[in-house]
């Protein structure tokens, strides 16, 4: 509201904003110290000063009070995170697996080819895969379905697994780490990081290594 | 104890020359008086409330007064451990400017 409207009252949208900031228990004294300046404004000077004040004030403590009411949230509630975030634990591990299976396909008949000499798994899935003249071996270990999958897959292992909880403590944050001891996440976890281990050691010596 | 900054050692100090008067508005123009720095009022109230919760402080509110639209204020006391928190910070003064004679010298000439 602009002065000339009503030149004796606090502007009302600037109080309305402060009011809903600060919650009825601290608004009642830090609007009282507004109101209260205002008013020796309004005595000493004019209408205009006095509501140019207001705003003033109101722009410039809103970033404080904004911020002394995060902290008070923070003091006072818990941030948790509970698992499973996405999915039960056995929804979970299927998904998991169906995401693992490019990279299944990529390193068990690497590995096979490694040990025995002889690339007998990857020729039989390459003409078991064959319908037509699409060849769905060439699509599963594409290295986008490979990495993507792998990705996902631990990512989703992950949050499936790992509970995170944070307290806020004595002004500062005490963050804890619990891992379920759930079977049906565990494995294709686990699987997760064996493939992912196998395909980054199978890089590295594809690229780099003296074999 | 975690040393105070030096808005809240300012505002400690503002509430304790005050006396019976400390509340928002005086302490704001204390605190002007005091820096000749202008304070929102935003900026005296966070701190207030961070010296409150951590017991340097205490408050209380007074009746409410018709020149505050009917409402209240909230008075201020430095309590025991303020004064301690003053006192550790005065030392530490004391000793930090003890090892800079030239520049103790300077500041007082």
């Amino acid at each position: 509201m602009l002065p000339s409207e009503n030149p004796k009252s606090n502007p009302r949208i600037a109080e309305f904003l402060l009011s809903k900031i600060l919650g009825q228990d601290e608004s009642e004294v830090v609007l009282g110290d507004f109101a209260e300046e205002h008013h020796n404004i309004l005595e000493s000077k004019n209408e205009w000063v006095a509501w140019f004040w207001y705003w003033n004030q109101t722009l410039q403590s809103v970033p404080f009070f904004v911020s002394l009411k995060f902290r008070n949230f923070l003091s006072r509630s818990q941030i948790m995170t509970k698992s499973p975030l996405i999915l039960p634990s056995w929804k979970s591990s299927l998904a998991m697996l169906i995401l693992l299976l490019p990279a299944l396909f990529l390193a068990v008949p690497g590995v096979t080819q490694s040990l025995s000499g002889s690339p007998g798994l990857y020729d039989a899935l390459r003409t078991g895969l064959n319908i037509g003249d699409i060849n769905l071996l060439a699509w599963l270990i594409h290295p986008l379905a490979v990495l993507g999958g792998l990705g996902l897959a631990l990512l989703l292992g992950a949050v499936s697994l790992l509970s995170i909880t944070s307290e806020n403590e004595h002004e500062s944050f005490v963050t804890m780490i619990a891992v379920r001891k759930s079977a049906w996440n565990l494995v294709p976890f686990g699987l997760g990081i064996v493939l992912a281990t196998v395909i980054f050691l199978y890089m590295i010596a594809e690229n780099f290594g003296p074999f | 104890m975690k040393l105070l900054s030096r808005t809240e050692e300012f505002l400690l100090l503002a509430i304790l020359a005050l006396g019976e008067d400390a509340y928002g508005i005086p302490i704001r123009k204390h605190l002007y008086e005091l820096t000749g720095k202008k304070y929102s009022i935003g900026a005296v109230y966070v701190p207030l409330e961070r010296l409150e919760a951590r017991g340097l402080l205490s408050s209380y509110e007074t009746e409410p007064t018709p020149e505050r639209g009917g409402r209240s204020k909230r008075c201020y006391q430095v309590s025991a451990k303020g004064i301690s928190a003053l006192e550790e910070i005065w030392q530490l003064n004391k000793t930090i400017w003890k090892s800079f004679p030239a520049a103790q010298t300077m500041a007082y000439s």
